[in-house]
C-alpha cells in the first residue's frame, strides 16, 4: 500500500499510541534505521493563554490551526545517523548539499553517542542533514515547522505541558544532567517520543523572520519541570556560541549547546514526485534584490509567481549568491554554507504572514530572506539567484 | 596606496594618540608610557584567520581602559577583508575598530608595516602559522612593541633556540608578551593546580590525555588545485598539513593538553617514546599521521600518556586526567573550556568519590588571557610567557619527533636537533617565493618514515 493511500485511509482513524502507522527507513549504504510516524492532520489549539504560569512574551496567543497530515520522525535524529552526514565528506557526493566540518571538540561532551540524540549543531547543520537524507532517499524531508512541532507534542492536549512528565520526558528532575537514548520514554498520543525534553529541537522557521535566528521547541534534559511547556519558544543564546575562539563563529557547531538537536518531517507523496519536479519550472522567481549587508548576512528579497494551473501548499526556495560564471555558490572558501531557504508558501506554518495561504494559479507573492555571504572567494559576489527546491500541491 | 596618503594618515594617527605617538618616535628614550591606567592600547592584527580575528575580538572585549584595533596584515586580501568586516560589524566593538584602508596591509612584509604603526605600550597580535613567529617576534622586539602570539610558538629545536634567544632581548626591554596557551589562564585549572600542590590527591603517579576526533582544520590535504596558484600561499592556508608552518596537527592540536598536564606535574618531561602512523592516506598529500601515542617520562620516572587519533567512524574523546597516590583529578573534561576540573578521593573518576569541583559556569580563558596581558601593560608589570610557550612547544615537538622518527627522543635531542623546518622563511617576499617544502613531480610531499629517517622528521 502506497503511503498516500495509507495516509488517506488512516487519516479517518483516530490516532492510537499502541499501533500508530509508521515506517522504518534505512539510510542507503548503511544499516542505520529510523522510524517515521504518521501524524494525522486536523484542527488544534496552539499557543498559550496570557495567564499561563511561566509564559514568555514571545509565545503566541491561543489560536486554532488546521494542519495538513505529515510524517514525523518518532525520535530525535541520533548521533549515529548525524555522524554519517558530516564525516567522510567524500564518501557520498551530492550536488549542492553542504556539510559541516567535523567538530574540534565533541559537541556532546561526555554524554552518550550512538542512539543518543545528536546535539550541538547549528541550524544549518540540521537543515543540511535534512537535505542529505532527502537526496539519499529520494523523498523530501525537512525540519518541522513550529506549528508541526507543537501540534505533534500536544497530540491533542490543551494543557500547558505533558500530564505525566516523568513518563514521557527526560528533563531536569529525572535526566541527571545528560541526554538519554532516544525513544526510551513512553510515546505520546501520536506515538511520538521525546518531543518534550531530552533535547530542544530546531524548527524550520526563524524565531522572527526574516531575521536569521533559529527557534527551538520542546525543552531539554536541563529544562526545569515548570518550563517544560508546549508553547515555549527558545532562541539561540550568545552564551551557546561565544566561547568559540574563532571569528566568524562556526556556522556548524555551538560551543555550549549539548542540549540542542532536531528531528525531521516528511511529506510522503512519492506518486506526485514527477509532477512536482515538472511543476518547478512553472514557478517564476523575479525582482531579486540584495538589500543591505549586515555582518556576514545579506538580506535578499524577491517575488514568486505561480504560472501553472495547480494550487500549492508549500514552496521552498533556495536563495544563493552567484559566482562570476553565474553558478550558484552553496559553499564558500571556508567550507561554510552560503545559501538560505525560504518558504513563501508554507500552509503548516502558523507564524504571521501571507505564506500560510496556498498559492493559487496565477498568484504572486513576495519573500524576504537573510543569506550568509560567501567568505574568502576570489572576487566579491554581488549577484544573487534563487531556485525552487521543493513544492507541495494542495489537495 | 600612495606615499603621501600613508604619511598623512600616519600623522593624523599620531596626533590622536599623542602619548603613544611620542614613544613610537623615541621608543628608546622613554621608559614607560603606560604607567597611568586608562591610556588607549592600540592593537595590530597580523594573521587575519579565524583565530587571529577571534583574538582581536577578545582584545577588544577587555575592560579597564580603551583598546583600539588600528592595523591589519595578511598575505590574503580576502582573509583580511572578512576579518575586518566581522569585527567592524560587531556592535559590541563600536568605535574600537579603527582600521582605515591605508592601514590594511597585504603581503609578506605586511607585518612590518602594521607593527610600524604601533608604539611602546601597544600590542601586535601574531596569529600567522607559527613558522613565522621568530621573524615577526624579532621585528616587534626591535620596535619595542608588546606581543600576543598564538600557540604553538615553535615547530622544532632550531626555532625554539631562536625564540629563547630573542626573548632575552624582549625581557631586557620589558616588552610584555602573552602566549595563547589560554588554559594557563583558566581559573579552574589554576585552582586545581593549587589543590594538587597542596597534596589533595597525593603525589602524581601518572597522567593521561586524549584528543580523538575526525580530521579537522587543514590537517588532511589533497593535491593543490588550479585555483591555488601560489604553492606557498596554499601551504600557508593549509598550515596544519605542513610541518614547517604549524608543527603539523600534532603540535597545533595537542600542545594545550600536553602543556596542562606538565603544568599539573610542575615539570617538563625529559624524554618521549612515541608511536604513530597513517592508516588511510588515500589521495592526501599532507605530512601528518592520523594517529599518535606518546609516553612522556619525567625526571622522577612519572609517565604521561598522550593519545591522538583522527579517523572517521571512531567515537570522539577529549580528556586530560591526573592520577595521584591519594586520588585523581580531571584537568579537561570535554574540551579546553569549560575545563570542569574536579578532584576525587580514588582512582575512579566517579562522582561518588568527588572531593571538589570548580563551580560552573567558569570564566572564558580566551578572554581572561587578554585581560591579564592588558592589565600588565597598563600597570607596567613584567609579563612574559615566551619561555613557558617555547618549552611547551618544544616538548610537544619532542613527542612528535619520536613518533615521526621511531626513536626515543630526549629533551636535549629535540632542543639540539639540526632539522630546521622553516628554511628560507626570512627570504619570502612574494607568493612566488619558494616554500620550505616542495611537492615532487607527482604532487607529493615528504612524509615521516619511522626507522628510516631517524634524525629528521621528513
Amino acid at each position: 500500500m502506497g503511503p498516500i493511500l495509507a495516509a488517506s485511509l488512516l487519516a479517518l482513524a483516530l490516532p492510537s499510541p499502541q499501533n500508530p502507522p509508521s515506517e522504518t527507513m534505512t539510510i542507503p549504504g548503511t544499516d542505520l534505521k529510523f522510524e517515521m510516524v504518521y501524524v494525522p492532520g486536523g484542527k488544534a489549539k496552539l499557543g498559550s493563554p496570557a495567564d499561563e504560569p511561566g509564559r514568555k512574551p514571545d509565545e503566541m496567543a491561543v489560536h486554532e490551526v488546521e494542519l495538513r497530515p505529515f510524517w514525523m520522525s518518532k525520535t530525535e535524529v541520533t548521533w549515529e545517523c548525524f555522524v554519517k552526514y558530516f564525516e567522510n565528506r567524500k564518501a557520498v557526493k551530492l550536488d549542492g548539499v553542504t556539510r559541516p566540518s567535523p567538530p574540534y571538540e565533541p559537541p556532546h561532551g561526555t554524554m552518550g553517542v550512538g542512539a543518543h540524540p545528536a546535539v550541538g549543531m547549528r541550524w544549518h547543520g540540521a537543515m543540511g542533514y535534512s537535505e542529505w537524507v532527502s537526496a539519499l532517499m529520494g523523498q523530501r524531508f525537512r525540519l518541522p515547522t513550529e506549528a508541526e512541532l507543537e501540534y505533534a507534542a500536544r497530540a491533542g492536549s490543551t494543557a500547558a505541558g505533558p500530564d505525566k512528565a516523568d513518563e514521557v520526558a527526560w528533563y531536569k528532575d529525572n535526566a541527571e544532567k545528560k541526554t538519554h537514548l532516544t525513544g526510551t520514554k513512553k510515546p505520546n498520543a501520536f506515538g511520538l517520543c521525546d518531543l518534550m525534553g531530552n533535547v530542544w529541537e530546531y524548527a524550520l522557521e526563524s524565531h522572527t523572520p526574516p531575521d536569521y535566528r533559529p527557534v527551538l521547541r520542546g525543552g531539554a534534559w536541563n529544562t526545569p519541570g515548570a518550563e517544560l511547556r508546549f508553547a515555549a519558544r527558545q532562541e539561540i543564546l550568545p552564551t551557546w556560541y561565544e566561547r568559540d575562539p574563532n571569528r566568524p563563529r562556526s556556522m556548524w557547531w555551538l560551543t555550549d549547546g549539548p542540549f540542542i538537536g532536531f528531528r525531521l518531517v516528511r511529506f510522503a507523496d512519492p506518486a506526485a514526485k514527477k509532477d512536482q519536479e515538472a511543476y518547478k519550472a512553472k514557478l517564476e522567481v523575479s525582482d531579486l534584490q540584495r538589500g543591505n549587508a549586515k555582518s556576514e548576512i545579506a538580506r535578499i528579497s524577491g517575488k514568486i509567481k505561480n504560472g501553472g494551473d495547480r494550487a500549492l501548499d508549500e514552496v521552498e526556495l533556495t536563495v544563493f549568491f552567484l559566482d562570476d560564471d553565474g553558478k550558484p555558490v552553496f559553499e564558500d572558501g571556508k567550507a561554510r554554507a552560503s545559501f538560505s531557504k525560504t518558504y513563501p508558501v508554507l500552509v503548516n506554518s502558523d507564524q504571521p504572514g501571507d505564506h500560510r495561504a496556498p498559492l493559487k494559479p496565477g498568484e504572486s507573492r513576495s519573500f524576504v530572506v537573510d543569506v550568509p555571504q560567501p567568505l574568502e572567494m576570489d572576487s566579491e559576489l554581488t549577484k544573487v539567484g534563487a531556485k525552487v527546491s521543493a513544492l507541495q500541491f494542495s489537495k | 596606496m600612495s606615499e603621501s596618503k600613508t604619511f598623512v594618515s600616519r600623522r593624523d594617527f599620531l596626533k590622536t594618540t599623542s602619548t603613544v605617538a611620542a614613544s613610537a618616535l623615541t621608543a628608546s628614550a622613554i621608559p614607560s608610557v603606560h604607567a597611568a591606567g586608562g591610556d588607549t592600547v592600540q592593537v595590530a592584527l597580523v594573521g587575519c584567520g579565524g583565530r587571529g580575528t577571534g583574538a582581536a575580538g577578545d582584545a577588544l572585549a577587555t575592560h579597564g581602559g580603551d583598546v583600539k584595533l588600528v592595523a591589519m596584515a595578511d598575505v590574503l586580501q580576502t582573509r583580511l577583508n572578512n576579518s575586518f568586516n566581522n569585527l567592524a560589524n560587531d556592535k559590541s566593538f563600536k568605535d574600537k575598530v579603527k582600521v582605515p584602508d591605508e592601514n590594511k596591509f597585504i603581503g609578506f612584509d605586511a607585518y612590518k608595516k602594521a607593527i610600524d604603526l604601533l608604539g611602546k605600550g601597544d600590542v601586535v597580535i601574531l596569529t600567522t602559522p607559527c613558522g613565522f613567529r621568530p621573524i615577526m617576534f624579532k621585528y616587534a622586539i626591535d620596535k619595542g612593541v608588546n606581543v600576543f602570539m598564538e600557540k604553538p610558538v615553535t615547530v622544532d629545536g632550531v626555532s625554539s633556540k631562536k625564540m629563547l634567544e630573542l626573548n632575552e632581548e624582549a625581557k631586557k626591554k620589558n616588552i610584555k608578551v602573552g602566549v595563547g596557551l589560554m588554559v594557563r589562564h583558566c581559573k579552574g585549572r589554576q585552582a586545581l593546580f593549587d589543590r594538587i600542590k597542596g597534596g589533595e590527591i597525593g603525589d602524581i603517579t601518572s597522567m593521561r590525555a586524549y584528543r580523538i576526533h575526525p580530521p579537522v582544520g587543514s590537517a588532511f590535504t589533497e593535491p593543490r588545485g588550479p585555483g591555488d596558484k601560489s604553492e606557498l600561499v596554499w601551504q600557508i592556508k593549509r598550515f596544519h598539513s605542513f610541518l614547517w608552518a604549524s608543527g603539523g596537527l600534532f603540535s597545533d592540536f595537542y600542545i594545550h593538553q600536553i602543556d596542562e598536564c606538565c603544568w599539573m606535574k610542575d615539570a617538563w618531561p625529559v624524554k618521549a617514546e612515541a608511536f604513530g602512523g597513517r592508516h588511510y592516506r588515500g589521495d592526501f598529500i599532507d605530512q601528518n599521521f592520523d594517529n599518535y601515542t606518546v609516553e612522556y617520562s619525567f625526571e622522577d620516572g612519572t609517565k604521561f600518556h598522550y593519545y591522538g587519533r583522527h579517523l572517521n567512524g571512531c567515537p570522539s574523546k577529549f580528556f586530560s586526567g591526573v592520577h595521584g597516590t591519594k586520588g585523581s583529578a580531571v584537568v579537561s573534561s570535554k574540551g579546553h573550556t569549560p575545563g570542569e576540573v574536579r578532584t576525587f578521593k580514588d582512582q575512579a573518576m566517579d562522582n561518588k568519590n568527588l572531593i571538589w569541583a570548580f563551580p560552573q559556569p567558569e570564566p572564558n580563558p580566551y578572554r581572561v588571557e587578554w585581560q591579564d596581558l592588558l592589565d600588565a601593560i597598563r600597570d607596567n608589570k613584567p609579563y612574559n610567557e615566551v619561555e613557558r610557550g617555547v618549552k611547551a612547544s618544544l616538548v610537544t615537538s619532542m613527542g612528535r619527533m619520536s613518533a615521526h622518527t621511531g626513536q626515543i627522543i630526549t629533551y636535549d635531542q629535540i632542543l639540539n636537533s639540526k632539522h630546521e623546518f622553516g628554511v628560507g622563511i626570512d627570504e619570502m617576499t612574494t607568493p612566488e617565493s619558494a616554500p620550505p617544502v616542495k611537492a615532487d613531480e607527482k604532487g607529493k610531499y615528504p612524509v615521516p618514515e619511522p626507522g628510516i629517517k631517524k634524525d629528521r622528521e621528513y
